[in-house]
């Protein structure tokens, strides 16, 4: 075999393998791209706010996977005090930190948002009110767990926060409807804006689903950690 | 602030965030392998002792 051939042979070049775990974050982060791109260069400039509504295509979608991740708390939790099977607990956990990584970001970019065509931050309205409430929460329920005690009474007592907490989430939802607040009530869009929030939408929902699920094989690989070094210490 | 540019602003926080977090959560996970793979040799050590 000549020099460029035994260059060129497979074996001379490392093999790169994507699990899928892999894949579905790398798809996730290059709809993201794509998502972005189409709110930038695709979707049409809104008439009243002008440019920064574009902000909307990454706002309401994170929203939404932040509702999703609080939802999987509360069931999860449910399932927990039910079941008392540590798997729930994990699950719960792993969503509640997704859940306010993204409100966190959610408060970041509608106050940047609020602050380009409001001219401020922050209004205590009731939608803007019940968020930091969800955020509080949940930061709270963050908080118990590092709480170094009875991990299994630890478990149950972010269970019932978390079942609890939960509540806020219908009234952060309902809040624009029920009162007054700067915060507008969906309306319909042009069929361009449409297309590009479901696309941001399904982006960030893959990226949560890569999220939720390789936290959760973090949590299980603690937890066998944790298992082990009692075995050691024995 | 111009308008487009509080739009760049909030994409490069969520951006940067994301992949912030997603690193992190690699890197959390690759301490604990670490820390696995070193407890698996003091446990085979210490079968061997038996």
């Amino acid at each position: 075999m000549s020099v460029l051939g035994r260059a060129a042979a497979p074996q001379r070049f490392p093999s790169i393998r994507l699990r899928p775990l892999d894949l579905l974050g790398l798809v996730a982060f290059v709809l993201i791209a794509v998502s972005m791109g189409m709110a930038l260069l695709y979707a049409p400039t809104e008439l009243i706010q002008g440019d920064p509504q574009r902000v909307f295509y990454v706002h309401l979608p994170m929203a939404i996977v932040s509702y999703i991740a609080f939802v999987i708390v509360f069931v999860s939790s449910i399932l927990y005090l039910w079941k008392r099977r540590i798997v729930y607990d994990v699950v719960a956990r792993s969503s509640a930190e997704i859940g306010v990584f993204f409100t966190t970001l959610v408060i970041i970019s509608g106050g940047l948002w609020g602050q380009a065509t409001w001219g401020t931050f922050w209004q205590w309205e009731p939608r803007l009110t019940f968020t930091f409430i969800l955020w509080l929460i949940y930061v709270a329920y963050l908080m118990l767990r590092q709480a170094a005690q009875d991990k299994e009474r630890v478990a149950r007592f972010a269970a019932v926060l978390g079942i609890i907490g939960f509540a806020d989430v219908p009234l952060v939802f309902a809040s624009v409807y029920l009162w007054r607040g700067i915060h507008p009530e969906p309306a319909g869009m042009p069929q361009a804006m449409a297309t590009t929030l479901f696309v941001s939408i399904a982006a960030f929902l893959a990226l949560f689903s890569y999220l939720l699920i390789h936290r959760i094989r973090v949590d299980r690989a603690r937890e066998e950690l944790d298992e082990m070094l009692a075995t050691v210490e024995d | 602030m111009s308008g487009i540019t509080v739009v760049y602003i909030v994409f490069a926080i969520v951006i940067a965030c994301l992949f912030g977090y997603t690193f992190l959560m690699s890197q959390r996970q690759r301490e604990i392998e670490a820390e696995m793979d070193e407890l698996r040799g003091i446990l085979a050590e210490k079968n061997d002792d038996r």
